[in-house]
This record gives structure tokens, sequence and C-alpha cells, in this order.
């Protein structure tokens, strides 16, 4: 297998685009479900009187887990169904990610060769 | 949202794409389950060599040593569930090896939860309602 040129637009196929989406919604909605999970834990451990607040934002995150979790069941269905032969340019797409370990995620799902994904901005904010 | 008591089964999660394997470790700790997670072969034999697994998630397509070297050194003594984009309930009945039902990618954290409990408990997976698009049984 050659490695494509350099100015070659990367155009990874619809159906493995949308499996990627797919599967970094379903880890999102694994990490909102993890939250609910420690603030559920957390909250037993606050005076009653001060459960009713945190009880409003459990709900919200319960709701935001939902939410992930069907966009995720969308994307995937869709994949199932998304042409193999069809591909979509995918660099600009990629480029607009802000955060570094989703873009290198992501770029490396969709099989963008690794020396390639050296040129996006890893856009981590540095503390230190 | 309910979570379950834990199981209290060790699970090794075995998936060379940092996505998923991130998501099928999240899922499956916050149901009880202890989590062994890899990415590649090399680092599936020494956590099996150290012992205490109970289950396999595995995915079929590993770079270097491949998923079937992992096979091999199970020798069918531990229930795996065969995970990877494209796969068909004939290729995870052709795995062989204690293989006891498949995955195709992308699936679901709920989908993953059911064939593991499944796995766990029957032998092999029963998947819900949810999870039938995406499990394959041998």
């Amino acid at each position: 297998m050659t490695a494509p040129a350099a100015n070659e637009a990367f155009t990874p196929s619809v159906a493995v685009t949308l499996d990627v989406l797919s599967a970094e919604i379903e880890l999102a909605a694994a990490r909102c479900i993890r939250l609910d999970k420690t603030l559920g834990e957390f909250m037993d451990r606050l005076p009653t009187a001060e459960r009713q607040t945190l009880t409003e934002s459990l709900h919200g995150v319960d709701l935001l887990a939902q939410h992930l979790t069907g966009l995720a069941s969308f994307a995937r269905t869709a994949s199932f169904t998304a042409p193999e032969d069809v591909g979509a340019p995918a660099d600009a797409a990629l480029a607009s990610l802000t955060l570094g370990a989703l873009a290198e995620r992501m770029a490396e799902g969709l099989g963008k060769p690794v020396a390639e994904t050296d040129d996006v901005d890893p856009g981590d904010v540095d503390f230190f | 949202m309910q979570f379950d008591s834990p199981p209290s089964h060790r699970v090794l999660v075995v998936d060379h794409d940092r996505t998923t394997l991130e998501m099928a470790q999240i899922r499956l700790e916050v149901a009880g389950y202890q989590v062994v997670a890899v990415r590649d072969a090399v680092a599936a034999l020494a956590a099996l060599e150290q012992g205490g697994v109970d289950a396999v998630v595995l995915e079929r397509h590993l770079s270097a040593m491949g998923s079937l070297q992992v096979l091999e050194a199970l020798e069918s003594s531990l229930p795996v569930l065969l995970t990877g984009r494209g796969l068909t309930a004939e290729d995870a009945e052709a795995a062989g090896h204690g293989v006891c039902g498949g995955l195709a990618k992308p699936y679901s954290g709920a989908a993953l939860l059911d064939a593991v409990d499944g796995m766990l408990a029957h032998g092999a997976p029963t998947p819900t309602a949810e999870a039938e698009d995406a499990w394959l049984e041998v």
C-alpha cells in the first residue's frame, strides 16, 4: 500500500465516518453515565436539605446521557446503511476539532495516516 | 438512572481502537465489573497469564500478533465475545476457541453490557431487543 500524496484529500467512506462519529458519541455518553453515578454517590453524603439542588442536576445529566445515547444510535444505524464506496473529504472536519485527543482518536479511527495527523493543532490548554 | 450492584467478574477487553476501548471500560466498570483494558495481543496475553479473568471481549482485527493468537492461548478456557466491523455470525462461529457470540462494530454500551452479562450468566450472550441489531449468535 502506498501512502497518499501530501496534497491528496483524505476521503474516508461515509459509512466509516458515521462509525467513528457514533463511537465517539457513545464514549461521550459513557462518560456522562459515569458522571451520573459519581454524582449519585456524592449525593448520599449530602444533608437532606442540600440534595434537591443536586437532584435537579442529576436529572439533567441523566437526560444528557439519554440524548447522547440516542444520537449515537442514530449515527450507528445510519452507518449500517451508508454506502461503503462513497467518500467524503474529512480534512476540514478534523481540523475543526479543537480538542487534540479527540482529533487524534478520530483521525486514527478514520484511517488517516499517522504522519499527516501531525498537522492537527492539538488545541489543548497547557496549564503548566 | 439505575446502576447494578457489582457482578465481581473480571473482564479483559482487547481493542486497538481507543474510543471503543474507553467506552467499553467505562460502561463495564459502571455496571460493577472489574476491567482490564488493553490495546494489543501482547498485552492481552500478559493479562491472561496473570490470571483472574472471567471473560474476554476481543476485537478480531488486532495488529501485529493478532486475535487468533489470543484465542489459541485461551484454549477455549474462557467465554469470548468477538467484536469487529462487519462481523457476521458466520465469522464468530468460524472463530471457535470459546467464542460464544459477536458484536458488530460500532456497538452501543447497552449492547455490550447485555452481551457480557449474558455470556457470564449463561455462557452465551442473551441480547435485549435494543442490542439485537449488533449481536451475532454462534
